[in-house]
């Protein structure tokens, strides 16, 4: 978690973490064959990555997950023979260096913070521009993760709602616990202040408060990562 | 104890004073009479005679077997009378038969003597012209004197004219039959009362005490009176020795009045005294009738006595029973010693025995204690009651107030249901076929139909996030609507301005209320790229000098008006009326720009997405 830097993004090198090459490898799992066509190609012409795999179902991507060097997961939530969030724990399962992101059409809470507690940073809306959608995971890749005002007002109502010192090992907690920066950028996005503001009121730069919204992301999946995995490995998704 | 009370207790014993002097301080007026006899010849039927002066009482034993007394009385006429001249007995207490110049015409049978021996009445009759010479006439009065231990009396005897004496024989009945007539219907229905209050509150001693002390007297003031006559003469004696009981149950009242437990042996007399002296009604001769009067009045007195006593006792440390209590049983103690006074030493002013009278106004007065604590239950209980309002009505409001979090909360998880059930409806379906419609139109560069998939689904969204919100997260559906413009915007390569740092805080914010606002502002934001054509647009939030929220979209293209975009404008404009609000549009120096105004409660409506 520590390698991520305030860089501008957009004209920065594909330096994916963990990655040893310069352009980002890419598994794209999508049911919806048009959409699935659509982002394939939105990717394929992206200069900075390389789509290796397009699955429409997930037992088509396993043997991606399982064989092949991952950079960047790229899912759909609803898929016809599982969840996308199974995906994305098999993923940090194998290859923990990995990112991965959602597709949704409607990024709503419920099913992005389920990604997010199972290991994704970033999400992405099916019908995002290309522009948006090279953005979106450049941003990523960068250490930076976008969060929508209903996504934090659903965090900080989990944090308020259950003391994460209670049910977590002591020694872990340090990780695990929100500082108060990432709190104040939390309430301040639930109630519908953008960037810019919260970067003015709480003297930070701009761009930081994205990075501030991964090592959030990052924690709250810290948090949840040993229970997400009694659950997959419970509904015997993942061999431990 | 507060003024008026203090007035209210000296008052009470004034009166008692009065009550107890009056017999001895009130004397009756003397007839107007033409002739007062008062001198008579005095003879018992068995034998010898006495001259005796009027009035003339005589104890029944000290004239053993006699069963009547004669007093043998004369008078002088001049002439033969030309009127009727009445007879008028002030005060007697036995039947009387009457005889003139030896001719009966006032007879045993139409005597009405019948409230018993304690009492006595008056007599006045009309003497038999024809019987009357002039000069010397006899008058005999023959007196019954069985069969009670109780002196007979005789007062003086007036002659004279109906006028005369009439209102004086008026009074006089009045005081000595219809006033006891009156007391012992009082003193019976009163008594009845109390025994029915004993069988609905049992276990109170005094009320126990009560309808045993009513139960008694009631059967000995019925005894008397149905003793009287000849049929039912012999349980007379046996009535007798109920007295002392009486006297040991008002002890008993006494007692449980200043909420003492009386002494068992109370009890023990209360049904051992008449046992002990049944051998005396048994026997029923004078000396026995003497001893069974005398330990009566004995046992009377010396409970009333310290019945008087305990009373006053109670009543001097403060209890409101007992000073109600103490003038009544002073008075009932007072004129029964007075009797017993009377009856023992005959004395030669009008004998009259007065301890009937203050019978019912003992019963009253012990009403009047029971209404009392009758008053001060229900009086607790009032107060009872107004503690258990209270208590309940802060219960009620805990209640409510907890039922209208759970309403809140039932609301907020039915709608968290009805959103999440529609979202996964609409995720599944619907919005996946706009997204695959936006990536066929897209591929197939069919614009038209690639805009109108997005705009559908953007509206989509609207509705969907809309759902989940609550009060006072107008800013949060703001933020959601901004995040989705942005990329719209961006799109076009139109510049957004966007704060809401300056929003006040709004309330009543509702999924309905909060869709309408939103849609304003889409509406806005459309004419703006449409009609406009911006390439800019400012959006703020901020409180407006009146008071109300201002949500202003500025656009630096064209103004409104001048492009003709009425119908949105006026759909626009119905919307921020039904959020009883205001929409403005005017020219500014940057373009044009719409203010929608809001007041800070925002009302409620609900079908907004119907609209």
């Amino acid at each position: 978690m520590g390698h991520v830097s305030a860089q501008n993004s957009a004209d920065d090198d594909m330096k994916s973490p963990g990655a040893k090459s310069a352009v980002c490898r890419i598994l794209l799992i999508e049911d919806d064959s048009p959409v699935r066509e659509r982002l394939a190609a939105i990717l394929r012409r992206w200069p900075g990555g390389e789509l290796i795999g397009a699955c429409g179902t997930l037992a088509e991507a396993v043997p991606f997950i399982k064989e092949q060097e991952i950079d960047l997961l790229v899912t759909d939530l609803n898929l016809p023979d599982g969840h996308g969030v199974q995906a994305i724990l098999m993923l940090r399962n194998d290859q923990p260096a990995a990112e991965a992101m959602v597709i949704s059409v409607l990024a709503d809470d419920r099913n992005v913070i389920e990604a997010i507690e199972a290991g994704a940073t970033g999400y992405l809306l099916k019908d995002s521009d290309p522009i948006d959608i090279v953005d979106a995971i450049t941003e990523l890749l960068a250490g930076r993760s976008p969060i929508s005002s209903t996504i934090a007002r659903t965090i900080v109502r989990r944090l308020g709602g259950r003391d994460p010192k209670s049910d977590t090992p002591p020694d872990r907690a340090e990780n695990q616990t929100l500082t108060t920066r990432e709190m104040d950028i939390l309430w301040g996005i639930a109630k519908g202040f953008t960037y810019s503001e919260l970067a003015e009121r709480l003297q930070i730069s701009k761009q930081t408060v994205p990075v501030h919204i991964k090592n959030i992301y990052r924690k709250l999946q810290a948090n949840n990562r040993s229970e997400a995995v009694y659950e997959a490995s419970r509904r015997g998704l993942i061999r431990l | 104890m507060n003024w008026r009370q203090r007035i209210g207790w000296a008052a009470l014993a004034i009166v008692t004073l009065a009550i107890a002097a009056a017999p001895d301080v009130i004397t009756l007026p003397q007839p107007d009479a033409r002739i007062i006899l008062s001198e008579a010849t005095f003879a018992p039927d068995n034998g010898g005679s006495e001259e005796v002066a009027l009035p003339h009482a005589i104890y029944p034993q000290f004239i053993q077997h006699s069963n009547s007394v004669r007093y043998s009385l004369n008078f002088e006429l001049t002439a033969a009378p030309r009127e009727n001249i009445f007879l008028f007995i002030p005060s007697i207490n036995r039947r009387i038969a009457l005889a003139l110049n030896g001719d009966n015409f006032y007879g045993f049978d139409s005597s009405a003597l019948w409230t018993g021996p304690l009492v006595s009445t008056s007599v006045m009759v009309r003497l038999p012209r024809e019987t009357m010479v002039a000069g010397r006439n006899n008058l005999t009065v023959i007196v019954e004197t069985g069969p009670f231990a109780i002196p007979t009396y005789l007062s003086r005897i007036y002659l004279g004219s109906e006028e005369g004496m009439a209102s004086n024989y008026k009074l006089r009945i009045f005081l000595n039959d219809q006033l006891k007539t009156m007391v012992f219907a009082a003193h019976l229905l009163l008594g009845l009362g109390l025994i029915f209050a004993y069988f609905f509150r049992p276990n109170d001693p005094l009320f126990a005490w009560l309808a045993v002390f009513n139960v008694s007297s009631g059967t000995i003031s019925i005894g008397m009176f149905v003793g009287y006559q000849p049929l039912f003469q012999p349980i007379l004696p046996f009535i007798v020795i109920l007295y002392p009981t009486v006297g040991l149950l008002l002890l008993g009242i006494a007692f449980s009045l200043v909420n003492k437990r009386p002494p068992r042996l109370l009890l023990i007399l209360c049904i051992g005294i008449p046992f002990i002296l049944l051998p005396a009604a048994l026997i029923d001769t004078n000396l026995a009738k003497t001893i069974a009067a005398v330990s009566a009045a004995t046992v009377i007195s010396f409970s009333f006595f310290i019945g008087t006593f305990l009373v006053a006792w109670g009543a001097l440390r403060g209890s409101a029973d007992a000073r109600l209590m103490l003038g009544p049983i002073f008075l009932i103690s007072w004129f029964a010693a007075r009797d017993i006074y009377v009856a023992a030493t005959l004395p030669a002013h009008p004998f009259n025995l007065l301890a009937t009278y203050p019978k019912p106004l003992f019963l009253a007065f012990l009403i009047a204690v029971l209404m009392r604590r009758l008053g001060v239950s229900l009086d607790s209980l009032d107060r009872a009651n107004e503690t258990l309002a209270i208590k309940l009505a802060a219960r009620e409001a805990e209640l409510a107030a907890l039922s209208k979090l759970e309403r809140v909360e039932t609301t907020r998880l039915t709608r968290e249901q009805e959103r999440q059930r529609l979202t996964h409806d609409l995720h599944d379906g619907l919005s996946g076929h706009l997204v695959s419609i936006i990536a066929l139109s897209e591929r197939s560069g069919e614009k038209p139909t690639e805009q109108a998939a997005r705009d559908a689904l953007n509206d989509l969204r609207l509705v969907i996030y809309s759902l989940d919100l609550g009060d006072r997260e107008l800013p949060l559906a703001l933020a959601n609507f901004r995040e989705r413009l942005i990329p719209q915007l961006a799109r076009l390569g139109v510049e957004l301005d966007w704060s809401m740092a300056g929003l006040p805080e709004v309330s009543g914010v509702t999924p309905g209320n909060a869709l309408a606002i939103l849609r304003i502002l889409q509406e806005a934001i459309t004419n703006a790229l449409k009609h406009g054509p911006a390439r800019k647009i400012a959006i703020r939030g901020a409180l407006s000098g009146d008071g109300r929220v201002a949500i202003s979209v500025t656009n630096d293209g064209v103004e409104f008006a001048a492009s003709g975009a009425g119908h949105g404008l006026a759909n626009m404009r119905r919307r921020a009326q039904h959020l009883c609000g205001e929409l403005i549009v005017e020219p500014v120096a940057e373009g044009t720009r719409m203010t929608l105004l809001l007041p800070l409660d925002l009302p409620d409506f609900e079908d907004e997405t119907a609209a």
